[in-house]
């Protein structure tokens, strides 16, 4: 995607200056791509491309602006327009609430069968990217960048482009789905079995 | 869990369901003062609540802590400081290790 090849050689201090807050903020850009594409290619192919849209558009950043979410609403622009436009809509029925009773439920559950501590276990952090992965584009984003990146619903909303009723109703889902998603990812991971050892639990 | 209610005070108290049902309202700031008291005021005496929401704050903490297993790999890192005319390390900028753990 796109030609990523050094685009000028002489930089003014300015140009330097741009390039560098920008590279600051790649880590975000990466996990806020890869919660969009498909996989690890596409994800790498649409940070590029951002950053090169960055690099043309940049006489239009504003000095002191927030690099980080220009670059994400660059970022969900080029996603909308060259990969998945039909993965960025999703219809979901019902009061958002009802998602959260149900996180308490499962929560009942995962006591019951003494996983309730696998969000303290050592290896969670890897098992919690193996389950974002498996949701759907639309959820793994605002669990991004709400969950991940800090932002609020209505920073959220603006660099996803959707009211921020949509990204309360969709977060509320994609907490709901991440946490039946990491326990399986959990599980096939043996996590959950050295948590039932560890603490003596009665197995699910 | 149950269904408590609490006529004590002035503050009309939630019983379980409508307050887990605010949980993560209530755990992402989004509620009003009012509603913030109520729920306060429900885990309060409550047994059966106040661990879901320990737990899923303790979810919502280990998913913020996740975020340092993903960012950009090195071979991707490279070639954007390259587009961007940025041939030496930035001394302000903070390198990954290890760079993306599930490539």
């Amino acid at each position: 995607m796109g030609d990523v090849k050094r685009l000028r050689v002489e930089q003014s201090p300015a140009e330097r200056e741009f390039g560098e807050a920008a590279l600051r903020c790649i880590d975000d850009v990466a996990r806020f791509a890869h919660s969009l594409a498909r996989n690890g290619d596409d994800a790498d192919d649409l940070v590029q491309e951002t950053y090169l849209r960055a690099l043309r558009s940049r006489h239009t950043f504003r000095h002191g602006a927030d690099m980080r979410r220009w670059l994400f609403t660059i970022c969900r622009n080029v996603f909308l327009r060259t990969l998945e436009r039909a993965a960025d809509t999703v219809a979901l029925d019902g009061d958002p609430r009802d998602d959260t009773y149900a996180v308490v439920r499962l929560h009942g559950d995962l006591v019951a069968s003494g996983e309730d501590r696998l969000v303290d276990h050592i290896d969670v952090g890897p098992a919690i990217i193996r389950a974002l992965d498996a949701l759907p584009p639309v959820f793994r984003a605002v669990i991004v960048l709400v969950d991940m990146e800090g932002y609020d619903y209505s920073e959220a909303a603006d660099t996803l482009g959707v009211p921020v009723g949509t990204v309360r109703s969709r977060l509320f889902r994609a907490r709901r789905l991440l946490q039946e998603s990491l326990r399986t990812v959990a599980r096939d991971a043996g996590i959950g079995k050295a948590v039932h050892h560890q603490h003596g639990s009665m197995p699910a | 869990m149950t269904n408590t209610s609490d006529t004590d005070s002035d503050v009309a108290v939630f019983d379980c369901r409508e307050t887990v049902r605010r949980l993560w309202d209530y755990l992402d700031h989004q509620l009003s003062d009012a509603e913030v008291r109520e729920v306060d005021a429900h885990l309060a005496h409550c047994e059966q609540c106040p661990p879901h929401f320990t737990y899923e704050r303790a979810f919502l903490d280990a998913v913020r802590a996740a975020r340092a297993e993903r960012g950009a790999n090195a071979r991707l890192r490279e070639r954007v400081r390259g587009m961007l005319g940025l041939d030496r390390p930035d001394v302000n900028e903070t390198p990954r290790a290890a760079g993306r753990a599930d490539d």
